[in-house]
């Protein structure tokens, strides 16, 4: 009898508590840079839509939490009698989830503002925007974020089991990887001097890449905590 | 009829041997005193009880089944001991209401008697409370949760005197209405030895003394009178201490006597008393070097 999907349900429902307090904090942010567009300087359209604008803090709350996710309740739920397996498929299932909540209300969001856009004169550059455009950007939300979850419980998984010392070699890790994940969407990367950029990467090979990357990482953390020591 | 059986049970950490060799069987019903010293390997055989570690060799088995990884027996077994609760920010209610979901055998009502009896404040983040009243929220986890083995390792920390009294009392209720596999790690071994059925010794990670508390006591024993006659009496047997006072001398022997022992001890005018668990404890765990 294993209770993965209870775990599932419960973290998916604590993590999305979480997240509600960067989705009004990134929709405030915007309106109140909306606002004064004017006095600070810039062009409504540079700013990007709800959706563009949020990744880059999700991906910060996502490692946030990935990096929660040993010590706040893997220590819970072994206490709690829940196996260290039926916590990791708890917690991946549900970060595959949240990966999915998160800009699915950022986009909910956008299409509420779209409509009152419509109404004022305020220039956003939605007449750029296309389908085909957005489907492709709520893809690569969705495997970026999930991405950066993995990369914060693979660092906290190397630090709970190994310690701080060990554990730093986990950060330098995940330094070169999310460099190399960058290098999979066309970002330039230097590592030791050595400059890699694998040019105009197809979308479809590039959402694949992070696939195989994110997937890797989730089965390294699952042989970091299978047998993994209970610190008390 | 919970059993819980510990064959051959090792830990290593590198060269070190935790526990070395370690085997018992408990059942249902019974509450097991768990003694050792400081660093005998009390808590790291309840953490592999508890599966919160994975033994280095041997296998630990709840009815039957191997507890480490299993959800079956995991979910059979509680292990309260003293946390570190400085940034334990949610509150008492809600960390009993995620005991309540994940705890089958979790008992609402009777956790509703304890919260009162030891008065925690349901709203109240735990951090915030004292030590005493982290101990007491422990103990109600633990004793609400009605785990078929339930382990309390000096769970009492910072609780006054009543409130401990409370607490072995619950004990005591509890085994009589709902028989579990009770395990108490203490050191308060002359409070808390009214609650025992058997008693576990661990000594520098082996297992010196599993056996029924009355049985074991039984074989302390203190012999007093004249030093020639208790030097005598007391030969072919284990003295665990020695004490002198002008001529009259104290023995305290480790084993049981016959009934001719007893009446010769009686013909001579020796003094037969008996020992306590904590004479016991302090005796045969102390080192070479120690003098008590």
């Amino acid at each position: 009898m294993y209770r993965h999907w209870e775990i599932t349900k419960d973290l998916y429902k604590e993590q999305l508590k979480w997240s509600l307090w960067l989705i009004i904090g990134v929709t405030i942010i915007r309106y109140i840079l909306l606002g004064f567009y004017h006095v600070i300087g810039f062009e409504p359209e540079d700013l990007g839509h709800l959706l563009s604008m949020s990744i880059e803090p999700t991906k910060i709350f996502m490692l946030i939490i990935g990096l929660l996710s040993v010590y706040v309740f893997l220590t819970f739920f072994v206490q709690t009698g829940i196996t260290r397996k039926e916590y990791y498929y708890g917690t991946a299932y549900s970060a595959i989830g949240l990966a999915i909540t998160i800009p699915l209300i950022f986009l909910a969001l956008f299409g509420i503002e779209g409509l009152f856009v419509l109404a004022t004169p305020l220039e956003l550059g939605y007449s750029h925007i296309s389908f085909s455009g957005l489907v492709t950007e709520l893809i690569a939300y969705i495997l970026a974020i999930l991405f950066y979850f993995v990369i914060g419980w693979f660092i906290t998984s190397g630090f709970y089991r190994y310690g701080w010392l060990k554990g730093l070699g986990f950060i330098f890790t995940s330094i070169l990887i999310v460099m190399i994940n960058g290098a999979f969407w066309g970002e330039d990367i230097e590592i030791f001097e050595l400059s890699i950029n694998f040019g105009d990467i197809p979308f479809i090979l590039s959402a694949t890449l992070t696939i195989v990357l994110t997937l890797i990482l989730m089965r390294v953390n699952r042989i970091l905590t299978r047998d993994i020591k209970i610190k008390m | 009829m919970n059993s819980l059986e510990i064959r051959n049970v090792n830990l290593k950490y590198g060269d070190f041997k935790a526990l070395d060799d370690i085997s018992f069987k408990l059942k249902q019903g019974k509450t097991y005193g768990l003694l050792g010293r400081n660093g005998a390997g009390k808590t790291s055989l309840l953490s592999l009880i508890a599966a919160y570690q994975k033994q280095s060799e041997g296998s630990i088995e709840v009815n039957g089944q191997e507890v480490f990884e299993n959800p079956e027996a995991m979910q059979q077994i509680s292990f309260i001991y003293d946390q570190d609760y400085s940034e334990e920010t949610e509150k008492v209610k809600k960390m009993i209401d995620a005991a309540k979901k994940y705890r089958p055998y979790f008992d609402q009502e009777y956790a509703d008697k304890l919260i009162k009896k030891f008065k925690l404040p349901l709203n109240k983040p735990i951090k915030d409370l004292s030590k005493g009243m982290q101990s007491a929220f422990n103990v109600t986890i633990g004793l609400s949760s009605r785990s078929p083995i339930t382990i309390f390792d000096e769970s009492y920390l910072g609780m006054d005197v009543p409130t401990r009294e409370m607490f072995y009392q619950e004990i005591l209720q509890e085994q009589t209405h709902h028989p579990r596999i009770m395990i108490l790690s203490t050191h308060l071994v002359s409070e808390m030895d009214h609650l025992f059925d058997e008693v576990i010794m661990i000594h520098h990670g082996s297992l010196l003394i599993h056996d029924n508390y009355e049985d074991f006591i039984s074989k302390g024993i203190h012999i007093t009178g004249n030093e020639s006659v208790v030097n005598e009496f007391v030969q072919g047997h284990r003295v665990l201490k020695e004490q002198q006072l002008g001529g009259t001398k104290s023995s305290f022997i480790y084993g049981e006597l016959t009934d001719h022992e007893q009446s010769l001890a009686q013909k001579n005018g020796l003094e037969v008393s008996s020992a306590t668990l904590q004479d016991l404890f302090t005796q045969l765990t102390k080192e070479e070097d120690e003098d008590v």
